[in-house]
């Protein structure tokens, strides 16, 4: 062990240090970067060599180990499946809500208001049945609640659409997510090749793996090598720098399918793909399958009771709905007026006998429709009926709200637990580089000392 | 536990965020004087309210309805009242006429009064009410009552019942169509004997036989009063019920949507106190770092 040698532990001293520096620089410039794993530089002392008849082995200095990535893998998976329930139900939340405002209620524009005042109409033309006044005033609510039901029908029908539209670009995102990811894999296959590691690239990967568990439940694969496999609802979607491309498939029937490369369908069980699908396929087609039978109901009963009465001309056997017929139309679509009475309120039935204009008794059979147990088999009225479905709605939309706020409790709790293993302390970096500074320092005197004395061994002895 | 800059940002962000959500539904509130206005904030409370909604509206049909009853009765025993009045003032004048003694002039006084009388209860069996002919059953647009061809008065009208609603399976009839009220034209033919028996000064038949049939028309008159009179009890009683059901039920409606002004303006005061807190703390707790400290 020469003194000359000492120079070199000086020389290895500066470098960790100064990396240890550089390290601690890093984490501050990327102390607000999303996604940003803290690092820490790894310095170990270098074993010297043994030399034997050697006592007193001196160290060979300090050499940089490798720069390392504090995370947390556990926490990082907890992340993306909570992410993938999180978004998954506030679509669901977003769906219904979108749902509620189409429905309004409870107030003086829903359904409810209009069915009641329809057989309120009918009670109150029962009790005039001579009135024209009051026929052309059932008349006009008649239709005021065809055109609600109508309308309603179709903003669903349009809420579906825009779902729709949705899950087309959702599934873009998610290829083009899928592209991201399998640029990175190759990247970092590249770097494992040279023997590197690259710990931003790791933490892009991440970050790009997060938003996609956002999308649609994925499982990743991680390989030694750095790279990760990942399936998406159940298929491969990346494989090292390969991708499998998803597509979307509209049935005849409207029902929306995500279909992998091979054709066969993929089945997310979460994310927020899921709620769409399910939104597009399940919620709103049910909606709109309640409101069609209530539709259909209504049609029935009160064109039975209509057509077993006479109206003002003496006639009889007259619908007062068009009737629904069977030709894919929704029955709500084909909710309306029978054309023969639409212009003339004389045609109303209203009596239980011909030639008794004031004769109200089959208007009061029809008003009293209102409470009849005609829905369900016979056990539930028409305006229960319908209050059942906006309960649910109510019931469904509230039980996302309550999911929503329970996973991002959940979602903000393992994000802290996260950053708290994984993000940068200010504080803590100031310490360290004030260390480091110090070490510096040092080092650098250390340098200058033995360097003094090589000074005195050349001046002084060889004089 | 490590604790760092970036994480308390993000719950600072979080709670201030919380607070404001909790700020903005009581203000939402606040502002519409409702606890929900959404089913999926109380989807119960929403059943309930659409129940009340729609039962207070059917309350209110029902009262049109009873109120419409109303009318028709009252105006139905109004004409009873009349016509037994002129059925009684005939049985006086045929009792008269029968025992006195009168002079031709007096006696054809009163036969023209008779006439007149008889007229008078003619009208009363056309009464109409909104127009609505109130004793010819179902047939309410033409006079239930005219003469024919042979100058024959006839009853045209059908027997008929207006039924009217006046609560979930209650119902009323508001009317006494021809039959009912005058026995169809069986009190008119009493009268028009007396009428006749009048003019040829018969006062055997005047004691006789026509004494007893008006009898029978005052006694019909009676009775239907009495039953119209028991309807209209009954239909006002209705009225008051439906009146009290729709108090009781806006009343329900209320403590279910409507919010407690004192409670949620308190509530909001202390979500402003703890938002304000929120705030506070998080500026005094994002300044500082060890930077600071070092020269």
């Amino acid at each position: 062990m020469s003194i000359f040698s000492s120079l070199q532990i000086g020389k290895l001293a500066l470098r960790a240090q100064y990396k240890g520096m550089e390290v601690s620089g890093q984490n501050v410039a990327n102390a607000n970067t999303p996604g940003y794993s803290r690092q820490r530089v790894n310095l170990v002392a270098v074993v010297p060599g043994i030399s034997p008849g050697v006592n007193l082995a001196p160290g060979r200095g300090v050499k940089v180990a490798g720069v390392e990535r504090i995370h947390s893998e556990f926490y990082r998976t907890q992340l993306m499946n909570t992410a993938s329930h999180l978004s998954y139900w506030i679509m669901r939340q977003e769906t219904y809500r979108g749902v509620e405002v189409i429905f309004m209620e409870p107030g003086e524009y829903g359904l409810n208001q209009y069915l009641g005042d329809f057989f309120d109409a009918w009670s109150e033309l029962s009790s005039s049945a001579e009135s024209t006044a009051i026929r052309t005033g059932l008349l006009e609510r008649a239709e005021t609640f065809t055109r609600a039901v109508q309308d309603t029908y179709l903003r669903l029908t349009e809420l579906r659409f825009d779902l729709r539209d949705e899950i087309e670009s959702r599934v873009q995102q998610v290829n083009q997510l899928a592209k991201e990811i399998a640029v990175i894999n190759d990247k970092i296959l590249f770097s494992h090749a040279l023997k590197q590691t690259s710990n931003e690239l790791l933490d892009q990967l991440d970050l790009a793996l997060e938003e996609l568990s956002g999308l649609i439940d994925i499982r990743v694969f991680r390989k030694e090598n750095g790279a990760v496999d990942v399936f998406a609802g159940g298929s491969l979607l990346v494989q090292n720098q390969n991708t499998y491309a998803f597509d979307v498939e509209m049935a005849l029937d409207g029902t929306v399918h995500i279909v992998n490369h091979h054709g066969t369908a993929v089945e997310p069980q979460s994310g927020r793909l899921f709620g769409l699908l399910q939104g597009v396929n399940e919620t709103i087609p049910e909606i709109q399958a309640q409101i069609d039978q209530l539709v259909s109901s209504l049609v029935e009963e009160v064109n039975r009771l209509h057509r077993g009465g006479y109206n003002l001309y003496n006639e009889t056997g007259i619908n007062f709905f068009k009737e629904i017929e069977d030709n894919g139309v929704p029955p709500s679509l084909q909710f309306a007026l029978n054309e023969e009475l639409a212009g003339d309120p004389s045609r109303i039935a209203a009596a239980s006998e011909g030639g008794q204009p004031g004769n109200g008794l089959q208007a009061l059979e029809i008003s009293r429709l209102r409470s009849a147990p005609v829905m369900n088999e016979g056990k539930v009225s028409m305006i229960d009926y319908y209050r059942g479905l906006v309960a649910s709605i109510g019931v469904k939309g509230q039980e996302s709200t309550r999911m929503v706020e329970a996973f991002t409790k959940a979602e903000t709790q393992l994000r802290e637990e996260h950053l708290a293993v994984a993000g940068v302390s200010l504080d803590e970096e100031v310490m360290n580089m004030i260390q480091f500074q110090h070490a510096w320092h040092a080092a650098a005197r250390f340098i200058s000392y033995v360097d003094y004395m090589i000074g005195t061994l050349i001046d002084e002895l060889g004089r | 536990m490590r604790v760092t800059h970036r994480m308390m940002a993000e719950s600072v962000s979080q709670n201030l965020r919380l607070n404001l959500y909790r700020l903005d539904r009581l203000s939402n509130q606040l502002a519409s004087g409702k606890v929900f206005t959404k089913p999926s904030q109380n989807p119960v409370g929403v059943s309930r309210s659409m129940l009340y909604k729609t039962a207070l509206n059917r309350n209110e049909q029902y009262r049109l309805n009873t109120n419409e009853a109303r009318g028709w009765l009252s105006t139905t025993h109004d004409a009873l009242m009349k016509g037994l009045e002129v059925l009684q003032r005939l049985r006086e004048l045929s009792v008269a006429a029968a025992n006195g003694t009168y002079s031709d002039t007096e006696r054809s006084s009163i036969a023209s009064e008779a006439v007149q009388l008889k007229e008078h209860l003619l009208a009363l069996a056309n009464t109409q009410h909104n127009e609505l002919y109130i004793f010819g059953g179902h047939r309410t647009l033409e006079p239930p009552y005219a003469y024919n061809e042979e100058g024959q008065l006839e009853y045209r009208g059908d027997l008929g019942h207006r039924v009217q609603e006046v609560g979930t399976f209650q119902q009323v009839v508001m009317n006494l169509n021809g039959q009912e009220a005058f026995g169809g034209v069986e009190v008119f033919e009493a009268v028009e004997q007396i009428c006749q028996a009048l003019l040829e000064d018969d006062s055997e038949t005047l004691s006789g036989e026509v004494l007893e049939k008006i009898d029978r028309g005052i006694d019909l008159f009676l009775q239907r009063l009495a039953d119209v009179g028991a309807r209209q009890l009954r239909v006002e009683t209705m009225y008051d019920t439906l009146f009290e059901q729709s108090i009781y039920l806006k009343q329900m409606l209320s403590e279910l949507e409507d919010i407690d002004y004192a409670e949620t303006i308190t509530e909001f005061q202390m979500q402003e106190n703890a938002y304000r807190a929120a705030l506070a703390t998080a500026a005094r707790m994002m300044q500082p770092s060890l930077v600071d400290y070092l020269s």
